[in-house]
């Protein structure tokens, strides 16, 4: 045992430790190029990214990108049109509707003419600031009739027998509809409207038909006496053309 | 093509299908929109404070000593070259400069050109330019020609600055937008003895979004950071103590 640890006591260990330099010069404006090992793990650990189009369906990969439409948030120009186009929807008592076909700019100088000479104004706005105008007001449903050119009247008289008047001799000008004091109308109403000449004989003309039931009703008990008076009255006549 | 669709239907043959659809001319849809005209009002630049001596000062070829010191020279350093930029790497007036995409060093040559070149081509009224290195300080020595090796280190040739991966050079700003200064930025930059761009704030605030996804969205779980700091297949054997601090994204 004493000679085993004599031996390990001889046996002397001695630790070598060599510094390792690292010529590390290199040119950076002309790099070296890689070594292969080095270049593998360039390789292998270039980064790859998931395509964004892997989990769309066919129908949003070929129709037409929206988010790469860009529209004008706010556009002050058009409030103040919108703003002015809400007042005359307001202040007009009769706003009328057409669809424009395509017509000389003569034509349509005239019919802005003839408009402006039965007091009425001839307007021609577009979707987007008529939108602005008049969404989430009673004047919505305007917007439907808003597909292809179409074309506004205002008129602060509702007065339907100049418009149609001036509408007859521009056949392009094709009313869809109109606002009569507030209230829609369509086409066929306005035509029944035409009809009627004004107030006090729309008045008078109801007057009549509640008054219809009593009226005949007297008719029918007076018929005898009336045709006894009409007769003794021709009667009157004959004889005094004989004198 | 209506008229293609309904024959199609009526379950007609393979090859007929084939004739139709040899027949059929790609037809493209354009939908023409009209809208109301916007002008929107221009940038305002009420902010930006145009100082007073607007183009960029002369820079001495020579760093300035106190009289009677011998010019000292210097180690070649290209440690200083090396890597990224810590400091020097944003906009101070956060509009356009030039940023360094390489490292290099720049001469009293490289500030002529700079200098006379954007001094040209700016409006001194609305905009200005400012140095954002130093005037060249790092002596470079040279030996004679035909010299052999021995006798001492070589005499002061010249001086240079040196520049890191993503430092700004020059800094332009005032009432301009990015499109008046990318032209001539660009100009100069391409003549720089470095990768350089022209680049405005929006650019950088981009490019570091954009940075930001790349490394988050990254498929590849063995990126060079990951590999090299787990010394995955040995790697560590053969890399450098720049590796080490790097990480493989600088040389």
């Amino acid at each position: 045992m004493a000679l085993a640890v004599r031996g390990i006591l001889r046996e002397r260990f001695y630790p070598v430790v060599q510094a390792k330099r690292f010529r590390g010069k290199i040119n950076i404006q002309r790099p070296k190029p890689l070594h292969f090992d080095r270049a593998v793990f360039t390789e292998l650990t270039k980064p790859w990214y998931l395509n964004p189009k892997r989990l769309k369906t066919p129908i949003e990969l070929c129709s037409k990108p929206t988010d790469k439409i860009i529209e004008d948030v706010d556009n002050p120009y058009q409030r103040i049109i919108a703003r002015e186009l809400r007042e005359r929807f307001d202040q007009s008592r009769l706003i009328a509707f057409y669809h424009r076909n395509s017509m000389n700019s003569d034509q349509q100088y005239k019919a802005y003419v003839a408009f402006i000479k039965a007091k009425m104004h001839i307007k021609t706005y577009g979707k987007k600031t008529l939108e602005m105008a008049v969404k989430d007001t009673k004047f919505e449903p305007v917007l439907d009739f808003y597909v292809s050119q179409n074309v506004m009247v205002f008129s602060p008289e509702p007065d339907i027998k100049q418009l149609l008047k001036v509408t007859k001799k521009f056949p392009q000008m094709v009313l869809l509809a109109a606002i009569f004091e507030g209230k829609f109308i369509s086409k066929d109403e306005v035509m029944e409207l035409h009809l009627i000449p004004n107030l006090q004989t729309a008045q008078a003309a109801l007057v009549q038909t509640l008054n219809s039931a009593t009226t005949t009703l007297t008719q029918q008990l007076n018929s005898h006496q009336n045709t006894l008076v009409s007769n003794l009255q021709e009667r009157v006549k004959q004889l005094e053309e004989h004198k | 093509m209506n008229i293609q669709k309904l024959v199609l239907t009526k379950g007609s043959s393979p090859l007929f299908e084939f004739s139709t659809k040899l027949l059929s001319v790609p037809a493209v849809s354009v939908l023409q929109s009209c809208g109301m005209k916007h002008f929107p009002a221009p940038p305002t630049y009420d902010h930006v404070e145009i100082p007073e001596r607007p183009k960029l000062r002369f820079v001495d070829k020579v760093p300035y000593y106190a009289p009677g010191i011998k010019a000292p020279k210097m180690q070649k350093k290209l440690r200083l070259m090396r890597g990224p930029e810590p400091v020097h790497n944003f906009l101070i007036h956060k509009q356009y400069g030039i940023m360094a995409l390489g490292g290099g060093r720049l001469k009293w040559q490289h500030f002529e050109m700079m200098r006379l070149a954007i001094g040209r081509k700016i409006d001194p009224q609305r905009m200005f330019a400012v140095w954002r290195v130093d005037s060249p300080w790092q002596p470079l020595t040279r030996k004679g020609q035909g010299q052999r090796m021995g006798g001492g280190k070589g005499a002061i040739d010249h001086y240079v600055t040196p520049i890191k991966a993503g430092r700004i050079i020059v800094e332009v700003g005032g009432k301009c937008e990015y499109k008046e200064v990318e032209g001539f930025l660009r100009d100069v930059a391409m003549k720089l003895p470095f990768q350089a761009m022209a680049v405005s704030q929006e650019i950088m605030d981009k490019e570091k979004k954009e940075e930001e996804w790349r490394e988050k969205n990254n498929q590849n779980y063995y990126t060079m950071k990951y590999v090299m700091q787990n010394n995955l297949g040995g790697c560590q054997r053969w890399m450098s103590p720049f590796d080490f601090k790097f990480l493989g994204k600088y040389l």
